[in-house]
């Protein structure tokens, strides 16, 4: 419970979506018959914003969509690639559903974990890097697989996931990034 | 009436003939066939989420859930075979992994849906080895409602109960899958005026009320039919008392003609004053400054006596009664009588909204519409009323109405929870209401397409009215806009508040009304037409039994006595010597009324029943303490006429007495010949003497009450259209719609509409 208010506290803080963002949602809704329906996509454009989705956001995208607040939390929470709070510089996404978890993910995120000497979901001090779980990636043939932000890497066993997180902890750009 | 369809299945072997589109779930309850539910609940469309209600149907591979699958012809349904037992059994199973199985601490064990199908369909023994999910208890959601997250089966009925019937802000699902759990959008406690609601429909002991927590087992609770007094709906509800003694809780008494089988927690948690230490236990006689305890013996003789003296120095016409709108019809109609049968003045009223120029005996007849109605109307016009405020549960039946495709229109201020529904809205300023009903009646006039309108001076004066409304200005479009809505609907249900006829500015709104209902043809339709929402729970029983000076008993003629607000001392100095006053409580309202409080106090004798210390009984001679409605036995008229019925769950409190038996006492020493005494045989009598509550009794009201027989019989065609509406209406150059007016600029400004 603790940890959960302490959470809170990060999401509560004062946020506001950019006049840019609210733009690019009001253009986002205009392809939708019902404007309800962009709300996934319009999350996104949210989180690029923020790197997560706020709280105040989430509130404020619930009006332009003319549905509940209780709406956009429900969806928020439902979806994994929705960041709740604020995450890495470099956010190493471990795939856990099956084919992954066979192929020892569960392990990997261990590994990393204690590697980084985080928790789950937890930056690191330096800001560079956090580490989450999330769902398949389509990627099961090169099972576990994870994402660095939006690279994939493929079959990444412990030595190679240490390698990945010594690199991204002083890196300054994604250096995984394929143009 | 579309006809109605039927599809021929059987169930358990048993032929069973089913309305087409019901579910297997509702064909079976029809025929009296069992099958349990939790996520599904008879108010809300299936859900398919918790999977009890599995049942086998031939032909098919696999179980199927009873509340999603439609009937089909020639189906085959199974609830006791063994797939469809074991089905059952397994979703038992699977239920109850994570639930900690804390029966003998729940508040809800011994009435928990849980608890009776685990013994009914569930195996003896678990099979679950592993770590439950541990997660904190009693988890406060909101001021109401606690969350115990390990009992709940997420069968979503409390999240849906505010997406689907309150269509606001309420219960939602955080995380996923194993993850999930009940919870409010981040930082927002749950308040909901509906809240309690969600207890009642948590089939676990997951959602449960703070103000219940760990106060009774449900099999010490004596169960007592009631009607709620909060409001004038009058949601049936149950008196739960503990041991017979102490009240713990008030529950839903599901009437599906009034509540739909919901409480707004006003009502649900209103019960604290039955037994508040605060109530008056015992009679009281004032003694220079101070009121000082008395006996009944004492205090009866003392206000007979003062009482019969007063009679003889100034006549019969020195005094008078007001009664408060919370009593109960038999206790009106006692007390109208004794005023006018025994001491022998018509100087009797009660606070009420005033009906204009609207004549007593038209106010019934006119007054159609339903709470249930309002189902079947396709336009629902708010006028000046807020019900989200005042009669809550019409908030409810108004959001199922526009759910099933009715339209909204609110004329008058913002009401929070309802603008958002509006198809249209006319923001004017409270006493603006009626030159809004107006300017729309001119425009029905004008376009030709106004019914019933027969005398040429008032359409002369609709016609000259029209001449005067500036047409080019915003608030003339959303005029035109409603016309429009009026003229395509077929029914509609116009409510307005009582008291808005009291805002300066709408004197004769209720005729205006009427007015506007005939010329949209609406006037006198069983179930839809003109609805008053009044204050209290016997506000209809205290005009229809004749508190007013104007009419008697069932608005029959009488000769006039003084109002309220004369009895109150309107003209200066009370003419009266002698007020009884009957749970009313009229010192609180001398400043809205604009009177001093010196007028009443050269009153010789004031006598006041009630339940607590209230201003006007600081002020009183004799002040008896009388019982709440939960310490007798009775009946209230609710907003809509309806007749329902209250029963005594518990002994009136010690020192303390019905007011029916006060009256009675009053009536005997006064030299009556008093035969009937309990209310039973009051009723009888009401129902004997007042045509509008004929044939109604207490055995024919039953459990959900009956509308008084004009409602129930109301018919448009053999509607005699009266003279009355036929005058020409009031001229209002001074309020006209869309001109420019300062209070209606600000009006329109502070609900956030451009005049463009």
């Amino acid at each position: 419970m603790i940890e959960k208010m302490d959470k809170l506290e990060i999401r509560s803080q004062e946020y506001k979506l950019s006049e840019a963002t609210r733009q690019e949602i009001v253009e986002l809704v205009k392809k939708y018959p019902s404007s309800r329906s962009a709300i996934l996509p319009a999350l996104h454009i949210v989180q690029a914003q923020f790197g997560f989705v706020p709280v105040e956001p989430m509130a404020e995208l619930a009006e332009m969509l003319g549905i509940l607040k209780g709406d956009v939390e429900q969806v928020v929470t439902f979806y994994r690639m929705y960041n709740q709070n604020p995450v890495g510089k470099f956010h190493v996404k471990i795939c856990d559903s099956i084919s992954c978890y066979l192929r020892g993910s569960d392990e990997l995120i261990q590994h990393g974990l204690q590697r980084l000497g985080t928790r789950l979901n937890e930056v690191s001090g330096d800001g560079q890097v956090s580490i989450s779980k999330i769902e398949c990636l389509a990627a099961c043939g090169a099972a576990p697989c994870l994402q660095v932000n939006d690279e994939y890497m493929y079959n990444v066993q412990p030595e190679q996931l240490d390698e990945i997180l010594d690199t991204l902890k002083t890196a300054k750009e994604n250096p995984y990034y394929i143009p | 009436m579309a006809e109605v369809e039927y599809v021929n299945l059987s169930i358990n072997g048993q032929a069973i003939q089913g309305r087409k589109g019901q579910t297997i779930w509702q064909a079976a309850k029809d025929a009296g066939i069992f099958i349990p539910i939790y996520c599904y609940h008879p108010k809300m469309p299936p859900l398919g989420a918790c999977r009890i209600c599995l049942v086998e149907v031939e032909k098919t591979p696999k179980p199927q859930a009873a509340c999603t699958t439609a009937i089909a012809e020639g189906m085959v349904v199974r609830t006791e075979s063994i797939i469809a037992e074991k089905a059952r059994g397994g979703v038992m199973e699977f239920l109850l992994i994570n639930h900690p199985l804390d029966c003998p601490i729940c508040d809800k064990g011994g009435e928990c849906d849980l608890q009776n199908y685990a013994v009914d369909f569930g195996q003896s023994t678990g099979r679950f080895q592993e770590e439950k999910r541990h997660l904190g208890k009693a988890l406060e959601l909101g001021p109401t409602i606690a969350l115990d997250r390990e009992r709940c089966i997420m069968c979503q009925r409390c999240v849906r109960f505010g997406s689907e019937i309150v269509q606001d802000e309420g219960l939602i699902i955080l995380e996923r899958g194993a993850e999930s759990e009940i919870g409010t959008f981040p930082g927002k406690p749950y308040i909901s005026q509906f809240s309690g609601n969600v207890t009642e429909i948590c089939p676990v002991g997951a959602l449960t009320s703070r103000t219940y927590r760990f106060k009774a087992r449900p099999w010490e609770l004596k169960h007592t039919p009631s009607v709620c007094t909060h409001c004038s709906v009058g949601c049936n509800i149950e008196v739960d008392t503990r041991l017979g003694r102490e009240v713990v809780r008030f529950m839903s008494r599901t009437n599906d003609a009034v509540d739909d089988g919901w409480l707004c927690d006003k009502g649900r948690y209103g019960y604290g004053f039955i037994q508040s230490e605060q109530r008056l236990r015992t009679p009281l006689i004032r003694k220079g400054a101070s009121l000082v305890p008395a006996t009944w013996a004492e205090a009866f003789d003392f206000i007979i006596t003062r009482l019969n003296e007063i009679k003889g120095q100034y006549g019969s016409q020195a005094i008078g009664g007001i009664a408060g709108t919370h009593s109960t019809n038999e206790e009106l109609y006692l007390f109208q009588k004794l005023l006018r049968g025994l001491v022998g003045t018509n100087n009797i009223d009660h606070k009420h909204g005033s009906f204009g120029s609207v004549p007593g005996a038209a106010i019934p007849a006119i007054h159609t519409a339903t709470i249930e109605g309002l189902e079947t109307a396709k336009l629902i016009v708010l006028v000046g009323a807020n019900p989200s405020a005042r009669q809550p549960i019409v908030e409810l039946r108004i959001k199922k109405a526009l759910k099933a495709g009715a339209k909204l229109a609110i004329i008058g201020p913002s009401i929070k929870a309802l603008d958002r529904f509006a198809a249209v809205r006319l923001p004017v300023a409270l006493g603006q209401v009626e030159a809004a009903l107006h300017a729309s009646l001119a425009l029905l006039s004008k376009n030709g397409t106004a019914k019933g309108l027969q005398s040429e001076a008032l359409k002369n004066s609709l016609n000259e009215a029209y001449n005067s409304y500036d047409a080019g200005t915003g608030l003339s479009a959303e005029v035109q806009t409603l016309v429009g809505l009026l003229e395509g609907a077929e029914r509609v249900t116009f409510l307005y508040d009582e008291l808005t006829p009291d805002v300066k500015g709408n004197q004769d709104l209720v005729a205006t009304l009427a007015r506007l209902a005939l010329a949209t043809g609406q006037l006198g339709l069983p179930g839809v037409g003109i609805g008053r929402l009044v204050e209290d729970n016997n506000s209809w029983g205290a005009l229809d039994m004749g508190i007013t000076p104007a009419f008697g008993p069932g608005y029959s003629q009488t000769t006039a006595g003084l109002s309220y607000a004369e009895m109150l001392g309107a003209n200066g100095q009370t003419p009266l010597k002698a007020l009884l006053v009957l749970g009313a409580n009229p010192v609180s309202h001398l400043q809205e009324l604009g009177l001093s409080g010196d007028a009443i106090t050269n009153l010789e004798l004031l006598v006041v029943q009630e339940l607590f210390m209230s201003e006007t009984a600081e002020r009183a001679h004799v002040v008896l303490p009388s019982a709440s409605f939960a310490e007798k036995d009775g009946t209230f008229t609710n907003t809509e006429g309806r007749v329902q019925q209250i029963a005594a769950a518990i002994q009136p409190l010690q020192g303390t007495a019905p007011d029916a038996a006060i009256l009675l006492e009053l009536a005997g020493r006064l030299g009556a010949d008093v035969k009937t005494r309990n209310s039973q045989g009051l009723f009888e009598e009401i129902a004997r003497t007042t045509q509008l509550y004929k044939g109604l009794s207490f055995n024919n009201l039953g459990q959900e009450g009956m509308l008084r027989p004009l409602e129930r019989e109301a018919q448009a065609e053999n509607l005699q259209i009266p003279d009355w509406l036929q005058n020409a209406t009031r001229p209002q150059p001074e309020v006209l719609i869309g001109t420019a007016n300062a209070e209606l600029e600000q009006a329109l400004e502070a609900s956030g509409k451009a005049q463009s």
